[in-house]
């Protein structure tokens, strides 16, 4: 019980920074099963039944272009971050940086974080 | 056709038509360069049972398709019983299924003549009864696509595995699928026919005799229904379902007998103050009805009794397989 309970928490956790991490990766041009492989390479493992359907739904939101290109003798589907999904990225990278720095004051607990808390305020 | 065409092919068939072909495209892309970075590593080309293993690691049919279309709704009950891949195609069986058994049941009213106050609750009964076969049958699909991801043939009518033999035969889910429905509406129509004494079109009723057989009728659709429901659950017990053939087939045999021993099926109630002339005419036409029934009862006789031979011959050639 308690393994699937943590795996689920752990699924929620990842689903919030996986877009962060696709539209960071994007920055250089990647198909779908490169850029799992880059993703991997990098530590974070990504389910291909999680990461394809992603791709197409930040490129429907306008975050991601994508164009058909030939290579290798087969057609593939190179995605890159959009104008749009930039400055995204850049709003969620803050975001995340201020959910990280919150997280380590309360991690470090006693009164040390509670003073950094309070100033925070 | 290669195993990853079949498997894109079942995969496609859950797809919205509109961005099938992209996403098959892709997904291919996707399937093709990962077997490619796999055969690099291995210095050599996949075997079939590799290629396989890599396609069921991407899970099955209707899992994958279900995630290109999160949109697409689900029948939830604490856990997910319907996927979203299914859910459009569960929604769209139910409502022609429906639609049949409504007009069936209206038909049935005004034919039979039967108050109209009761219509309602025929009509509530049957929504019930379609809407839980229905749901049933397409839990069933969706619990077996999650619990064998390596499973997927069935889908196309093509192998999905080059390790399966035809030692290891199996009934097709769909099929039991699509017998569940069928028996589910003649269980209903037979139920709605037999429940009404007097059932008949005009003048011409149902001779007692199928009233006196009604619990049997009854009795042999649920059956079919229940052996359906078990091989959609155990696709692989093919020796019962022959078991259950054979039964089935032989209480067949018994009620064509029990009907043909009858000799009449259908009766005339001459409408009051009808002219003789006219009941003269009306009695030619019950016989002419009755001979349809009596040659129709005979095909049947020999329908059954060839199902009966092929079922027993099956069923010994199973036994002797293990």
């Amino acid at each position: 019980m308690s393994d699937e309970l943590l795996e689920n928490l752990r699924l929620e956790l990842r689903r919030g920074y996986l877009v962060l991490a696709v539209l960071t990766q994007l920055r250089t041009e990647h198909y779908g099963y490169a850029l799992r492989k880059a993703l991997a390479e990098r530590g974070l493992e990504i389910d291909e039944n999680t990461l394809y359907p992603l791709l197409r739904r930040l490129e429907s939101q306008g975050l991601l272009d994508s164009e058909w290109r030939e290579e290798d003798k087969r057609n593939k589907r190179f995605y890159r971050v959009s104008a749009a999904g930039q400055t995204i990225r850049a709003q969620l990278l803050d975001e995340w940086e201020g959910i990280n720095a919150s997280l380590r004051l309360i991690t470090q607990g006693g009164s040390e974080a509670d003073r950094h808390l309070t100033g925070v305020k | 056709m290669t195993q990853v065409d079949r498997y894109l092919e079942s995969v496609g068939m859950f797809l919205p038509e509109q961005q099938k072909k992209d996403i098959l495209s892709e997904l291919s892309d996707n399937i093709h360069s990962r077997m490619e970075d796999q055969e690099a590593l291995l210095g050599r080309p996949l075997t079939d049972s590799e290629q396989q293993d890599i396609l069921k690691d991407y899970g099955h049919p209707l899992s994958v398709a279900g995630r290109y279309r999160p949109d697409s709704g689900g029948l939830m009950f604490g856990k997910q019983l319907i996927g979203p891949a299914l859910f459009s195609i569960y929604i769209r069986v139910l409502g022609i299924n429906m639609l049949i058994a409504f007009a069936l049941q209206i038909v049935l009213t005004i034919a039979l003549d039967l108050p109209l106050n009761e219509m309602f609750s025929r009509l509530t009964l049957q929504a019930v009864m379609q809407s839980a076969v229905v749901t049933l049958v397409f839990v069933l699909i969706q619990r077996t696509a999650q619990e064998h991801p390596g499973r997927w043939g069935w889908l196309t009518g093509h192998p999905d595995s080059v390790n399966r033999t035809p030692s290891h035969p199996r009934i097709s889910p769909l099929e039991s699928a699509l017998q569940i429905v069928l028996l589910a509406v003649f269980l209903a129509i037979s139920y709605g026919v037999l429940s009404t004494p007097d059932a008949g079109i005009g003048p011409f009723r149902l001779a007692p005799i199928w009233f006196s057989l009604s619990a049997a009728f009854l009795v042999a659709l649920s059956a079919g229904m229940i052996q359906s429901a078990i091989n959609l659950a155990r696709p692989d017990w093919v020796r019962f379902h022959a078991g259950m053939q054979i039964g089935f087939e032989l209480l067949s045999l018994a009620l064509i007998c029990l009907l043909l021993s009858a000799g009449v099926w259908v009766i005339l109630v001459a409408p009051a103050g009808a002219h003789p002339d006219e009941q003269l005419k009306l009695a030619d036409i019950v016989a002419i009805i009755n001979q349809y029934f009596f040659f129709g009862l005979l095909i049947s006789f020999a329908i059954s009794l060839f199902q009966l031979i092929q079922n027993v011959r099956r069923y010994r050639r199973l036994s002797r397989n293990g």
